[in-house]
């Protein structure tokens, strides 16, 4: 690492300890100046993410324009990357998103094509459980059972066949799966306190592409 | 005038601070008298250097999500474990020489994962291995699904905050044949689907302990005793809240409860 990296590095820490306990305070203080600040801080933050949406882009963009030109592999796929990329944002910063085309886009290509990928999500619930519940060992033999029973109180058929089913995955939900989750959620939440407490301090740096403590 | 916010989060905060005090006591201590503090096995931390090993076997890539979480968001600590651990991966695939694809939707994460990748390798003495046109940035994280099966990944790492993308991404990575290795610290509901279909999974709080199991160094490792303690406490609190409400007290129900 060049000293020239390793200063960004260091005015990038500096600048994260700052707004860090800056807001940390701030959430504690009725102070007018103090909560305006703030609250502008937040506004060029918005700004900022804005300004990363288009490093992002302009990969996106760079790496299918070469892998056209180039005629490399996929490079028909890339053309309808660009195009589907590019066209609604023209025609909504030229337009605004109130024009037909871009709603036509919007609501009749985008939307119907993320509900069907979401919707395919349904199948694969299906697939990952035929993976997961085999009683390969008593773990997933406990798993296996408390999953079918679950899945027996939430079906309303299952009534019939014995009445037992509700309370049954109701009490495991309730007692089992909730203090489970509770102490999950008790770990994640000291795991979270500390983990930006050692990127505020600085401690923490890998994802400032570092070595972590150094 | 300043005033401070309320008289129960006042409480709260104060608590708060004390035990962070106590942890950073910890972290200090730890460093002073270089005490390495023991941490249990993670199987899935194990697992993620044969993954690699895996792929450079069969000359086929890895692929990495460090979640679908943003930075300015309350998933932010998940999203940072996850790139501290994509920093490791990266490191390993640099080191033997497997290439290394990593997807990412949230545009301010983006730049993060190009930069911790390139920097991976340059640490590596691999700078000319690194390929930055495998970074890619793709808004709809389930389109990744297609790149894992097309590229027919050997092992496809899934480690950060994420939502029902995450078993779409999973079971693409089942069905090209890949080592699924998961962790998911954010999004509670997602636990159950990584636990089930990954072959190796974080849960919780060993997202945060990775990069001390990784490191072994005393100060990271006296950052997990600290977190322990910090449970102790809390469990503590716990007991002496039940033993106090079963007596008809309410007193610790009325400061911390809901």
């Amino acid at each position: 690492m060049s000293s020239y990296e390793g200063e960004i590095r260091s005015i990038a820490i500096i600048i994260t300890a700052i707004v860090g306990f800056f807001f940390l305070i701030e959430y504690f203080i009725v102070w007018t100046p103090v909560n305006k600040t703030a609250s502008n801080i937040t506004a060029y933050g918005t700004v900022l993410l804005g300004l990363a949406g288009i490093v992002g882009i302009g990969n996106l963009t760079r790496f299918h324009l070469k892998n056209i030109f180039r005629q490399g592999k996929n490079w028909i796929p890339s053309i309808i990357l660009l195009i589907s990329l590019w066209l609604p944002l023209v025609l909504g910063l030229l337009y605004t998103r109130n024009h037909f085309i871009f709603s036509y886009i919007y609501n009749s290509i985008y939307l119907p094509t993320s509900q069907a990928f979401f919707a395919i999500l349904a199948f694969y619930i299906v697939s990952g459980a035929y993976r997961a519940f085999k009683a390969r060992n008593l773990d997933a033999a406990v798993l296996l059972i408390a999953g079918i029973l679950v899945f027996m109180s939430n079906s309303p058929a299952t009534g019939i066949l014995w009445p037992g089913f509700q309370p049954l995955g109701k009490w495991i939900q309730d007692v089992f799966t909730a203090a489970g989750l509770r102490g999950i959620t008790i770990g994640i939440a000291i795991g979270s306190v500390v983990t930006s407490l050692r990127v505020l301090t600085g401690r923490e740096r890998r994802h400032l592409a570092g070595r972590g403590v150094e | 005038m300043i005033k401070l916010a309320s008289g129960r989060e006042v409480i709260l905060v104060g608590t708060a601070l004390i035990l962070v005090i106590l942890l950073y006591m910890m972290i200090i201590q730890g460093e002073k008298r270089k005490k390495l503090y023991p941490i249990r096995r993670l199987p899935a931390m194990d697992a993620m250097e044969e993954a690699v090993g895996r792929a450079v076997e069969m000359q086929r890539p890895i692929h990495y999500v460090p979640g679908t979480g943003a930075l300015n968001r309350l998933e932010a600590t998940s999203t940072l474990a996850g790139l501290t651990l994509l920093s490791y991966v990266a490191g390993l695939a640099a080191k033997t020489g497997a290439r290394i694809i990593t997807t990412c939707q949230v545009a301010d994460v983006y730049p993060l994962t190009i930069e911790i990748v390139r920097q991976a390798f340059q640490v590596e003495g691999q700078t000319d291995m690194f390929r930055e046109e495998d970074c890619l940035f793709m808004p709809q994280e389930k389109s990744a699904a297609g790149l894992i099966q097309r590229e027919r990944v050997a092992a496809n790492f899934l480690i950060g905050a994420f939502w029902h993308e995450s078993l779409v991404l999973i079971e693409a990575g089942a069905r090209a044949g890949a080592m699924n290795i998961g962790g998911a610290a954010y999004t509670l509901g997602q636990i159950p689907f990584l636990v089930s279909c990954c072959d190796y999974c974080l849960v919780g709080e060993e997202v945060y302990a990775a990069s001390a199991y990784i490191t072994k160094d005393p100060s990271e490792t006296s950052v997990i005793a600290g977190q322990d303690y910090i449970k102790l406490i809390g469990l503590g609190f716990i007991i002496l809240g039940t033993l106090l409400s079963t007596m008809g007290l309410t007193v610790l129900y009325d400061l911390f409860g809901a």
